[in-house]
Order: C-alpha cells, then sequence, then structure tokens
C-alpha cells in the first residue's frame, strides 16, 4: 500500500471530523423526556366560505357530494396536545451521600393549542427550552370529543416520526385526556409509566385491553375499525381505571364495551389469557363461585351451508376454582355441573359482546371478514364489497366448554 | 542445507561454519565503521597508535597472536585500553620458567572458577608432572587437552576474537611462545534466579519464569522436550552488542519455510545493540506500524514449550526474560498456558469470558457516549431517566467526561507502575475509590461515568497478553473519539476500520485473524471454547506443520456406548 | 513467505458473497414487495432462487471456461473489440450506479434511525473512505473481514428476526396464498434477480479464486442461504404488519423489530441495534463493490494493481448517491437497476455463452482432426 495513497485516506477521514460540528450530539439531560401524551380536541367549528381555504389553517376540506359550486364547507380543528415531562432533577435520589429526596414534582405536565400535533408540540417548546424528545412515550391517551371526530389525523404523527417507539400504548379516555395524565398516581412518580403499567397488566384480568400503537394501526389501516383501550380516571384523581374498551369505526369512535363485555370479545378473539368468572350457585343464589382461567384457545371458523354464511366460534378455556362461598362439597358431578354453568356464562358474555360490537356498532372487530378470506377466498372476492352491510346480519354461534382443573389447596 | 544441531556454548565456532557470505557479515559488522563497510578491502593491521581510544576503525580482519608473551600482551591491552577491567595474571611454570597470562575481564566470574578451574589446575598439574612444561609448545598442548577443569576450551589465533571471547566469559590462555590462545569458559555472570513470573501468573500450574541468562532459559525449555529433534541455532545480532540470539525449533514439526523465515529476517537486522525481546520484535516483525503485537512475548516455559509442540518458532535474546514466539494470531494472543490445564468446560466459559473483556475494554465507554449523547431512545426508560437525572448537575458533555476519566485512569496506572511497591498497592485502590467518589461529588463526572470506567479498566487486565490489551487501550481512544462525533454509527465505522486493518495483518505469513479468517473448521476446537483434550488431536493447520497429528484418537478408556457399567 | 494476497479459498468466497449480498435495501425491499404483489409477499425471495441459481450457473460456465481471466480480458476475444467496449463501458456504468444508489438508501436509513442531523455527506464520505482502507488491501482481506462480519452478525439478527415471531400470526397472515394467481409473483421474482447486483462480480472473480472448479457450488449454497435469510426477514414483517400496513411502514424490517417486547431485552429500540449490524455488513458490500470498480477499471485500461484506482472512483461514486431529489426519486432509481440487473445478470453472460459456443464449434473440428491424424 503506497503511504501516498494511504496518507490521502487518512487525511480524507480526519477531515470530516475536523469540519463536522457533531450535528446530532444532544446530551442526556439536555432533553425534555415526554413520557405521555394526550389529545383533547379544542375546537371544531364548521364555517361556509366562497374562497378555497389556506392550506394553513384547515387540514379537512369537503366539498359536498354533486356540489359544482364553488362553495367550500370546512371545519376547522385544533387540538390541545398535553405532554407529561420527567422533571430529572425531581426523580433522583441525588448522589449517594444522605437521602437526598428529589425535591419538587417528577413531572410536569404542560400543554399547547395548535391544529396539528407538531405545530403544538412546537408551542410547547417555545415554553420549554428543551428539545422535546419522544423516544420513550409510554402512552398516547386520546379524548373522547377528539376522538369521535377524527383520529386519523392525530395518529400520524406518532406513526411518522421516527423516534416514537410502536410499542407505546394508546388508549381514548372518557372525558378529557389530559385530566388522565393529571393524575397522581402512588406507585410511580410519573403518570404514564403507571398508566403504561396499568395497560401491561390487564392481559392478567382480560377486563381491559393492553392494546399498543402498532396493533391499533394495523388495524386501522387494514379496515378502518378498531377497538382500543379505554381509560377513566377516578374521583379523587390519584388513580386510573382501565376497564372496557372504545370501538373505532372508520377512524372515529363509535362507543364502548363495558368491562364484560371486553372480556367476551377478547376471549372470543382468542387473545385472553387469563380472566376470572364467577357464576352463582343454582341452589343458593347468593352464594357464589371463583373461575379463573389461565388458557383459552379459540377457533373461528366461516360455513356455508345453503348459500347462507354464518360463523362458528369454538372456546376451550381451561382454569381453577379460586374461590366458592357456598361451602359446597366439590364432587365431580357438582365440578361438572359448574363447567357446565361456566360455560354458559361466558358464551352469554361473548354474545353480548358480539350483539354490541355487530349489531350496534357494525364493526368487524373479530375480523371475521378474514376468516372467510381464508377459508373461501372466491367468495370473499365476490361479496367484499358488500361485507359492512352483510357483517350485522351475519349468525354466529358460539360453543363454550370450560374446564376446571384444579380446585385449590382446600376440598 | 540442514539446520546444523549444535550444543550450546559453541558460540564463536558455530560462527565459522555458517555460510561464508553470513562470516563476512558479522565480522565485518563486529568490526568496521560504515564507511569501512562501504570500501570493503582488507588493509594491513593498524597500527598501535591509531588505537588509542579511538573506535576500532581499523580495516584488517586478523591480528596474530605473537609469540612473544609482552607483545601479546600490549596488543591486547591497547585494544582494550580504558577497560579498567580487564585482569591480567602471569604465571610462570615449570623448571624453564615459561610464562602464561591468564586473562579475563573481571566480574564474569562470580563463584571463583578462574581461581579453581585455571589458575589450582594449572600450579598443581605443573608442580606434579613437571617434565610435561618444558618447551612452550609442550606446555600449551597440556594445558589444551589436560590440565584445565573446564568443559569448553578452544583455540584462537586471532587475538580479536580472543578479545571477543573474553567479553563472551571465558578467561583467555597465552603461553610465551606460542602463536595461539586458549580460551575457557568460566562465566558465572551473577543474575537474577528462576522465580514466579510477574505477568503472567496462573493458579494451578507451574511457576517457573524465564530469568535474563539464555543459556538457562534454553535449558528450562529444553528439560521439557527430551529430544534431539529440538533444535537451537545461535545468532549474534548487534555491531557493538554482539547479543546472542537463539531460536528454537522442533524439527520434524515445524514448517521450514517458517524456520527459514525466522533466520533470515534475524540475520537481516543491522543495528547497534538488541536491549531486550521488545526491541528484536520491533525489528523483524511484519507490520511495524500496526499497534497490534505480531508476536507472542511469554515468560513462561510451558508456554514456549506449547506454541513450538503447536509448531511455532521460539527466539530467545540475552538479557531478558521474555521469549517470542512466532507466528501469532490474535486468537493464540488471548489464550493463557493455564487454559489447558484446566477442565474443558471451565476453560471455554474462561475464554468466552475473555472475548467479552475484549469487547468490552474496547467499545464500552463509546457505546456510553454514543447511548447518553445521541440515541437515547436505545437505554430502558427508568435508566434513561436515572442516567439523565445523574448527569443534570455536570457542565461537561457525555464525551468530555469519558476523555477525562479514561485519561485519569492511563495517568494513575502509569504512575502506578513507577511507584515502590507498597505505595503503589495502596495508591492504587484508594486512588481508584477516593478520588472516584470525589469526582462525583463535586459534580465533575457523574456515577454512570465512573462505573463504565471501572469496568473498562478491569476488563482490560482480564487480558493474558499485556501489549495486546494496550493495543486495546489505544484502540479505545479511537472509537471513544468516533463515537462522540458520529453516535453509534461512528463506533460501527470505527470497528470496521479496526477489523480492516486486522484483516490484513499477518505473522510470518499467517493471517492475524486465523482460524477464524480464512476460515477453518478444523481449528476451531481450540480457539473460543476448548474442547476437550482428547478431540484436540490436530495442529493448527495454518501453520502448515509437517506433522499434522499432535496425538492420537481414542485415548481415554471412557466407553462410547452408554449403558452397561465399567469397571472403574 | 507472503501466500498469494489476492486468491481466497472457496470458504472465504462463501462469507464473502454472503456478506456482500446483504445490503440495506433489504429493510425496504418488503414493502417493495407488498405495493406490487400484496400477501403473497414472502413467495418472492424464494421464487428469486431458482433464478439466482439459474444466473450463476451462466457465470460458472464462462468461469470454467476461462478460469484465469477476466471478462475484460476475453471478452474483445468473444465479441471483437468494438463490442466488447461498449459493454466494458456499461458494465462499469453499472457498477458505479449500483454503488451510488446503495449509498444513497445507505445514508438515507442510517439518518432515518441514528442520526438525523447529520449530513448526508459526512455519512457517505466516512463509509467511502473507510471502505476504500480496506479495498487498497486486496481481496483477501475483504474476505476475512466479512467472514468475522458474518460470524458475528448473522446470528444476531436471525436471533433478533426470530423474536418478532412472538406473539403475532404469521400463518394467519400468510393466507390465502396465491390468491391473485402466481403469475405476479413469478414475474415479480425473476425481476429481482436484478437487486442482487453482486453476482456480476462474477464476471471479473475467476481469476482470484484459488479453487475456481468449486465456485459454483460456494456461490450457489451462499445465495440460497442468504436469500433465505432475506426470506425470514419479509415473513417476519409480514407476520407483524399484514400485507395492508406493509405498504405504509418505509422500513418494515426496521420497524418490525422496533415491537419486539420482552423482558429480557434491555435495550429498548432494538431496532437500532439492529441498523449497526446491517451496517457492518453494508461495510463489506461497498467494499467489494469499490473493490470490483477498481478491479474492472484495472483490467480494462491495463494497469498494474488496483489499488491506485480505488480513491478517484470516490468523487463519482458520492455525486451519483447525491444526486436523487427525494425518496421518491429514489425508489424510482431502484426500479431502474432492478431492470438493468436482469439484463446484466441473465441476458449478457447468455450473449457471452453464445459468443463461446460459436467459437468453439471451429476448434473442436480442428481438435478431433488432429486426434485422428495422432491416433493413425
Amino acid at each position: 500500500m503506497t503511504s501516498k495513497g494511504r496518507w490521502t485516506l487518512v487525511f480524507l477521514f480526519l477531515s470530516m471530523f475536523i469540519f463536522c460540528g457533531c450535528w446530532d450530539r444532544t446530551e442526556i439531560d439536555e432533553r425534555a423526556f415526554v413520557v405521555g401524551v394526550a389529545v383533547d380536541l379544542a375546537e371544531a367549528t364548521e364555517t361556509n366560505g366562497s374562497k378555497p381555504p389556506s392550506p394553513q389553517h384547515f387540514p379537512f376540506i369537503e366539498k359536498e357530494a354533486g356540489d359544482t359550486s364553488l362553495t367550500y364547507t370546512h371545519k376547522q380543528i385544533s387540538y390541545l396536545m398535553t405532554v407529561e415531562l420527567a422533571v430529572l432533577h425531581a426523580l433522583s435520589a441525588g448522589p449517594s451521600d444522605g437521602n437526598k429526596e428529589g425535591t419538587g414534582d417528577p413531572s410536569w405536565v404542560i400543554g399547547a393549542t395548535a391544529p396539528t400535533i407538531q405545530a403544538a408540540s412546537t408551542a410547547i417548546n417555545l415554553r420549554v427550552y428543551r428539545p422535546l424528545f419522544f423516544g420513550h412515550q409510554q402512552v398516547l391517551i386520546i379524548g373522547e370529543e377528539a376522538a369521535r371526530e377524527n383520529l386519523r389525523p392525530i395518529l400520524d404523527f406518532f406513526t411518522r416520526h421516527t423516534r416514537t417507539k410502536r410499542k407505546m400504548r394508546i388508549a381514548i379516555a372518557q372525558g378529557k385526556a389530559s385530566d388522565i395524565l393529571s393524575i397522581k398516581p402512588r406507585l410511580e412518580a410519573l403518570a404514564s409509566v403507571y398508566l403504561f403499567r396499568l395497560f401491561q397488566s390487564a392481559p392478567q384480568h382480560s377486563l381491559g385491553l393492553d392494546a399498543d400503537l402498532n396493533q391499533a394501526i394495523v388495524s386501522l389501516h387494514s379496515s378502518g375499525h378498531a377497538v382500543i383501550s379505554r381509560v377513566r380516571r377516578s374521583l379523587d384523581g390519584q388513580e386510573a381505571y382501565n376497564g372496557g374498551a372504545a370501538v373505532i369505526k372508520d377512524w372515529s369512535l363509535v362507543g364502548w364495551l363495558e368491562d364484560i363485555e371486553t372480556q367476551g370479545y377478547l376471549l372470543a378473539k382468542g387473545v385472553s389469557s387469563s380472566g376470572r368468572v364467577s357464576i352463582p350457585v343454582a341452589t343458593r343464589p347468593s352464594a357464589l363461585i371463583e373461575y379463573v382461567y389461565h388458557h383459552c384457545r379459540t377457533k373461528t371458523n366461516a360455513r356455508i351451508e345453503d348459500g347462507k354464511l354464518s360463523f362458528e366460534i369454538e372456546l376451550c378455556l381451561e382454569g381453577f376454582i379460586t374461590e366458592e362461598t357456598a361451602a359446597a362439597d366439590l364432587t365431580t358431578e357438582f365440578i361438572g355441573w359448574v363447567e357446565e354453568a361456566l360455560s354458559e356464562e361466558i358464551t352469554r358474555r361473548v354474545h353480548m359482546a358480539l350483539h354490541k360490537l355487530q349489531k350496534t356498532y357494525g364493526v368487524d372487530a373479530l375480523e371475521l371478514g378474514r376468516h372467510l378470506e381464508i377459508s373461501d377466498p372466491k367468495l370473499w372476492e365476490r361479496i367484499k364489497g358488500d361485507w359492512p352491510q352483510l357483517y350485522p346480519t351475519v349468525p354466529i354461534r358460539i360453543d363454550t366448554t370450560a374446564r376446571i382443573r384444579r380446585t385449590g389447596s382446600t376440598k | 542445507m540442514g539446520i546444523p544441531s549444535l550444543t550450546p556454548g559453541q558460540t564463536t565456532v558455530m560462527i565459522t561454519e555458517i555460510k561464508d557470505g553470513v562470516h563476512d557479515m558479522i565480522f565485518r559488522s563486529l568490526f568496521s565503521s560504515p564507511r569501512a563497510r562501504r570500501m570493503r578491502k582488507a588493509k594491513p593491521p593498524a597500527d598501535q597508535s591509531r588505537l588509542q581510544s579511538e573506535p576500532a576503525e581499523a580495516v584488517s580482519l586478523t591480528i596474530e597472536v605473537p609469540d612473544d608473551l609482552d607483545k601479546a600482551l600490549d596488543i591486547v591491552r591497547a585494544i582494550m585500553c580504558d577497560c579498567d577491567d580487564l585482569q591480567v595474571r602471569k604465571v610462570t611454570i615449570g623448571e624453564r620458567g615459561i610464562q602464561v597470562a591468564v586473562l579475563a575481564i573481571e566480574g564474569i566470574d562470580d563463584s571463583g572458577r578462574i581461581d579453581v578451574s585455571i589458575l589450582r589446575a594449572i600450579a598443581v598439574d605443573s608442580r606434579e608432572a613437571p617434565g610435561a612444561y618444558t618447551t612452550p609448545r609442550d606446555v600449551f598442548d597440556r594445558l589444551y587437552d589436560q590440565t584445565l577443569n573446564t568443559v569448553t576450551v578452544h583455540t584462537e589465533t586471532d587475538i580479536r576474537q580472543m578479545i571477543e571471547a573474553m567479553l563472551r566469559g571465558r578467561c583467555a590462555i597465552i603461553v610465551d611462545g606460542v602463536p595461539k590462545a586458549i580460551t575457557a569458559d568460566v562465566a558465572s555472570i551473577p543474575g537474577r534466579n528462576v522465580s514466579e513470573p510477574t505477568a503472567e501468573t496462573i493458579i494451578q500450574g507451574p511457576r517457573e519464569s524465564f530469568v535474563e541468562r539464555q543459556n538457562i532459559n534454553t535449558a528450562m525449555v529444553r528439560k521439557h522436550l527430551h529430544t534431539p529433534d529440538l533444535k537451537l541455532k545461535r545468532f549474534d545480532v548487534g555491531s557493538r552488542g554482539k547479543n546472542a540470539v537463539a531460536v528454537m525449533h522442533i524439527a520434524g514439526v515445524t514448517n521450514p519455510a517458517l524456520v527459514e523465515e525466522v533466520y533470515r529476517r534475524i540475520e537481516k537486522i543491522e543495528v547497534d545493540a538488541i536491549l531486550s525481546g521488545g526491541i528484536m520484535e520491533q525489528f523483524i516483525e511484519d507490520d511495524w506500524l500496526s499497534i497490534f503485537p505480531q508476536m507472542a512475548t511469554t515468560e513462561r516455559p510451558d508456554a514456549v514449550v506449547t506454541a513450538l509442540l503447536q509448531g511455532r518458532v521460539a527466539i530467545f535474546t540475552g538479557n531478558t526474560p521474555l521469549v517470542l514466539v512466532v507466528p501469532t494470531t490474535l486468537d493464540h494472543l488471548m489464550h493463557s498456558p493455564e487454559d489447558l490445564y484446566q477442565r474443558w468446560q471451565v476453560a471455554s466459559s474462561v475464554r468466552v469470558l475473555r472475548a467479552v473483556a475484549v469487547f468490552l475494554s474496547l467499545t464500552l465507554p463509546s457505546f456510553y457516549i454514543a447511548l447518553t449523547s445521541y440515541h437515547a431512545e436505545m437505554i430502558p426508560t427508568t435508566l434513561a431517566l436515572a442516567i439523565g437525572a445523574s448527569r443534570q448537575a455536570v457542565p461537561f458533555p457525555a464525551f468530555l467526561e469519558a476523555f477525562v476519566m479514561e485519561s485519569a485512569l492511563e495517568l494513575l496506572r502509569e504512575a502506578g507502575i513507577r511507584l515502590p511497591t507498597p505505595i503503589g498497592q495502596t495508591i492504587g485502590i484508594v486512588g481508584g475509590l477516593v478520588v472516584g467518589e470525589a469526582a462525583v461529588r463535586a459534580n465533575l463526572v457523574s456515577p454512570t461515568m465512573v462505573i463504565v470506567v471501572a469496568l473498562t479498566a478491569i476488563s482490560s487486565f482480564a487480558i493474558p497478553h499485556y501489549p495486546t490489551s494496550l493495543a486495546f487501550r489505544l484502540g479505545r481512544f479511537f472509537l471513544m473519539m468516533l463515537s462522540s462525533a458520529l453516535g453509534l454509527y461512528g463506533l460501527v465505522i470505527g470497528l470496521m476500520i479496526i477489523l480492516s486493518h486486522l484483516s490484513a495483518l499477518e505473522s510470518f505469513g499467517v493471517s492475524y485473524l486465523a482460524p477464524w479468517a480464512p476460515f477453518d473448521a478444523k481449528d476451531i476446537k481450540n480457539t473460543l471454547l476448548r474442547f476437550p483434550l482428547h478431540t484436540l488431536t490436530h495442529r493448527p493447520s495454518f501453520l502448515k506443520t509437517i506433522d499434522q497429528r499432535g496425538q492420537s484418537d481414542a485415548q481415554s478408556d471412557r466407553p462410547k456406548t452408554g449403558g452397561g457399567h465399567s469397571d472403574v | 513467505m507472503k501466500y498469494d494476497n489476492e486468491r481466497i479459498s472457496d470458504i472465504s468466497l462463501f462469507f464473502l458473497l454472503s456478506a456482500a449480498i446483504t445490503e440495506v435495501g433489504v429493510l425496504e425491499m418488503p414493502r417493495l414487495f407488498a405495493e406490487s404483489v400484496g400477501r403473497d409477499l414472502w413467495l418472492v425471495p424464494l421464487l428469486m432462487i431458482p433464478v439466482l441459481l439459474l444466473s450463476l450457473y451462466l457465470f460458472c460456465l464462462l468461469g470454467k471456461r476461462f478460469p484465469d481471466e477476466t471478462v475484460f480480458e476475453y471478452g474483445p476475444r468473444l465479441l471483437g473489440r468494438p463490442l466488447a467496449q461498449v459493454l466494458f463501458a456499461v458494465l462499469i456504468a453499472y457498477w458505479f450506479l449500483v454503488t451510488g444508489r446503495m449509498m444513497r438508501d445507505f445514508a438515507d436509513v442510517v439518518r432515518l434511525t441514528l442520526l438525523s442531523l447529520t449530513p448526508a455527506e459526512v455519512i457517505i464520505g466516512s463509509m467511502l473512505v473507510s471502505a476504500t482502507y480496506l479495498v487498497r488491501k486486496g481481496l483477501e482481506p475483504i474476505s476475512r473481514a466479512a467472514t468475522i462480519i458474518i460470524l458475528i452478525t448473522v446470528p444476531i439478527g436471525l436471533g433478533i428476526t426470530m423474536l418478532t415471531y412472538i406473539k403475532t400470526s404469521p400463518v394467519m397472515n400468510m393466507r390465502p396464498v396465491l390468491a391473485h394467481g402466481p403469475w405476479k409473483v413469478l414475474k415479480e421474482g425473476v425481476r429481482g434477480v436484478g437487486l442482487v447486483e453482486q453476482l456480476s462480480a462474477f464476471f471479473v472473480c475467476f481469476p482470484f479464486l484459488s479453487k475456481p472448479e468449486k465456485a459454483w457450488r460456494t456461490a450457489a449454497i451462499s445465495v440460497v442461504i442468504t436469500i433465505l435469510l432475506f426470506a425470514n426477514v419479509t415473513f417476519s414483517t409480514l407476520a407483524v404488519f399484514g400485507p395492508v400496513e406493509l405498504v405504509h411502514v418505509r422500513l418494515p424490517a426496521l420497524s418490525a423489530v422496533q415491537t419486539v417486547e420482552q423482558p429480557f431485552i434491555f435495550i429498548e429500540s432494538l431496532s437500532s441495534f439492529y441498523v449497526a449490524t446491517w451496517i457492518a455488513q453494508m461495510f463489506i458490500t461497498i467494499a467489494f463493490m469499490l473493490w470490483l470498480i477498481a478491479t474492472g477499471i484495472q483490467k480494462w485500461l491495463g494497469h498494474r494493481d488496483h489499488i491506485g484506482l480505488a480513491t478517484p472512483a470516490l468523487p463519482i461514486i458520492y455525486l451519483i448517491s447525491l444526486s436523487p431529489a427525494n425518496v421518491a426519486a429514489l425508489d424510482k432509481l431502484i426500479r431502474i437497476q432492478e431492470n438493468c440487473g436482469v439484463f446484466i445478470h441473465l441476458i449478457l453472460p447468455l450473449i457471452l455463452l453464445i459468443a463461446v459456443r460459436r467459437r468453439r464449434k471451429p476448434e473442436q473440428t480442428n481438435k478431433q482432426q488432429g486426434r485422428e491424424d495422432g491416433d493413425s
């Protein structure tokens, strides 16, 4: 290797660093860590005008169908974006001497109003000198009104932005989302971390959802429908309640599912890993038996009989009895009876969920269309245009088998 | 040409047996200045006046020992003028009073061998057999054949060679009237005794280390391999130093081309003197611009023996306990002799740990800089917030913090080496803890940085071969520079550059990254993991040895199939 | 005692080819396939394999015929000097274009995931200069570096990709298979051979192999394994996203890795770590392409060695890499290259082989006559 060539290379290489300004370097303590974002609807006014709107202010332009006049009906929408920032010096215990507690509130909730999320975050930057860093964002809470309006522009920012994690949890708040972010939880320093853990633990009880952004976006892109977590704030402002679900149709919120309906939905979908069911004992209705299942296998089949389409969902659960207040003797027949009662109850819950999803909202959250596509692609090709109308009328049959494996330490 | 087999001690005779070209070259470098070398002409012996306190400029190659003893002594004193450690003892023997002079350098004979083996032997024998000491010729022959009680006796006709022999540790005996001199080996130059190795300690295994005397070192290797196939070849290197360099290899195992190459490189050296193995290494290595060592240095005889059996060549330089082993690979530099003595599971885990240590010592500070300054989204959230919180009060950016801490650690390390031992130990530990604590409390560095630096330092100590760990220390700074400019991307680019450099590096024709690159599945058994000894039947194939198999298969009595019981 | 620095063994070829084939384009290939083929995108890499093997076979036939020459040496003999010069210009231009496109793609990916604000010039420049350092040392060091990189990054990459299968339903997303008929997939598979640009290296490689007779087997195994790994990545993106979402995600392989959530993973943004392993493999790809360009020009113009030619090639590549104006233009460039690639990898070797056949016929009849004369 000639030395002249070698030194040319070295010079070229080093010159890049002499002229460089370390463009990307932002020290970790110079960032404003955004751990949670809440988006509410600040304003949505409709205006009529004869001039086409400038793109600056009006993100939505609706033209009436068949309208050849130059009248534009547009909605002006702006969002209130509230972020929770982690205040670093209040989070640490300080250097190793003594018990210096973090001084001050570790979380700072601050918001701004603007037509887009990006504009809002810039507006927040006018008050926070550190650049907002979304890389550790845990949750995205969307207010009820904003969700009823349209989810698409809100989610676009978070999916396009490179540093945001697709694993962040997304939920619709009943009421205002900024209320949820400003709770003061006891278990964690930051509300968003508390909410994240709350959502993460949802699979334990299956009464709420653990939906992350990726799941929501995949579902929304493929059909426009999704089922997302629903979150409410407690009265004293110290807790949030993750129970039930929010049903999204065509990118906007149409309704809620209650706790039990959510459990039915998760069971039908086959993603419920554990939960509890309680049934009253037949002979003594005030006594209850608690059953906890830890395993659920679901099979969904599409059936075509005599030109009629129907679906069949088979559930098979396994679990154990954790508590029973009937002082009953757990013999084989009794357990058999309990299993049957459980199966009925679970079927009822699934029916409740399906009724709401299918008939009330018309949202194919179980992806029955996909099952049909898989089993009979040609039929699907023919009817997929009519599926939104067809779906609410299709009969769905549920068949549950619940098994009790163990009854705990006492008999 | 065959590789002649020599017994130790025959330095001067060996010189004459090598090819003529080498003979001339050594003589020329011994006795002539650069100007004279260029002229390359033989001139008559220089006169004495020119030899006063001047480096020998004469071009003549030999000075005959004169008949007259006094004249001989004058010549010797003239050549060795201002060398006040020349000792001359004149003895008169026999009835005719023949004069014999015994010359030696002071201090070479620590244990009084000259007194016992030479002077007393002459005195006793001349009284017991006076008849043999009649003519100078008889005296000479008698002394040469019978009297002297030393193992090695030679005759010299050239005064310069006689002086050189004296400087190497022999005593010269000149008989008045005979134009020859006898030289006898009486050296017992004081030196360090064999002790425990300082830098390469192991827990279970031999604890001998090489010393500064070459003949003892080679003897320590010989005691492991009692075979005449273990060849030893001596070279004299250096125009002023004339240091003895010995090359050992096992004939029938080592690749002959490798041995030839080693000889060739050693013979090509033109320098004043070789002070230690380190200097030797820098003269004969492949790429002297690289920071990576291309020869293994060791002070343990068992490591040398293992290497020789694998097909490597060992180079012993006088006056240094470090022996060079060539060729070497990066993998070989990570091996410790203890790996073979331990059980294979333990040895494998330790080797994997060493690999992790190498990686950590090279990249950990750069990772820290890259993650905290550029890619904070890669750190788990709670940790990121904790690090951010702990760095709040620190005024410096992460890369500056890292550079300062690393440099401080290097300073501490260097200072620790120079300090006398009792103070050195204490300051090492105390310095680390206290200074680190104080720095954190003064908000000069963050606690995470202290941990990073400590972990890096500890990992670099886990590397068994010291020069390699130094290479990684320097490489670490290079990577830190790159990662402070370009984050994780810079770190990867830096690693690629280092990898490119290593890929092209060769040690005596063997790829530095062998056996991983070029990949040879046969040799993988003794690299990152050490497979059971019974499976290590072949020598490394990249050494291209003559005899590939080191041991036979199926040596244990362990039954191959399951079931049945053994009688053990 | 130096062994020949320019001849690599067959195992080295295996690793070199594996590292050279994997380049950053693979990260966005699932999206390209999803746009054109839809749900059956996972079949496309699998269908690419036979076409690639065919192309390799053609190259190896050429190599067996001329084991010690590059195309620049036997080309003029087969096709005549003017046509051969045109061919060489096309080939060299193709290699420049490919390398420029790769560098641009690479810079875009790095700026998207690791460094947002650093100018593309710095990223491209640093990569090119580092690759040139390796290229100047010869082909053997490139293959050694490739071996080490493959041995380290492939297990890591494979492990991370396997993690994306947890909690997803790959089989569900895959069905129904070939609902729209196989033709689209087949067409895309054939065009896919243009995406593996490194095959054209076999025009030049054969003199540098120590065992050219093993080249076909080694290269075939290498290509098959590497494409199977791509197929795995593609399949995992399908499992995580499904065909509809896949079209919207810019770099599906990376975003798929980002959704992995396991307790034992202590690195949050696994995709950045994944990109780091891709950067290492990309380094070898760039080094190999640079070596190809330098050696190609050297053989064409008859220089002594390729070393001095690597550095002057850098500015050209640099300018090419900066020329697409935006991401959409880059996509178009990829499509153009794909089509060129089909020509260069399939049609060109065929042309050369036909020329070989034509020249061989008169030789064979001469040989037969000679043997008859000799026997009698």
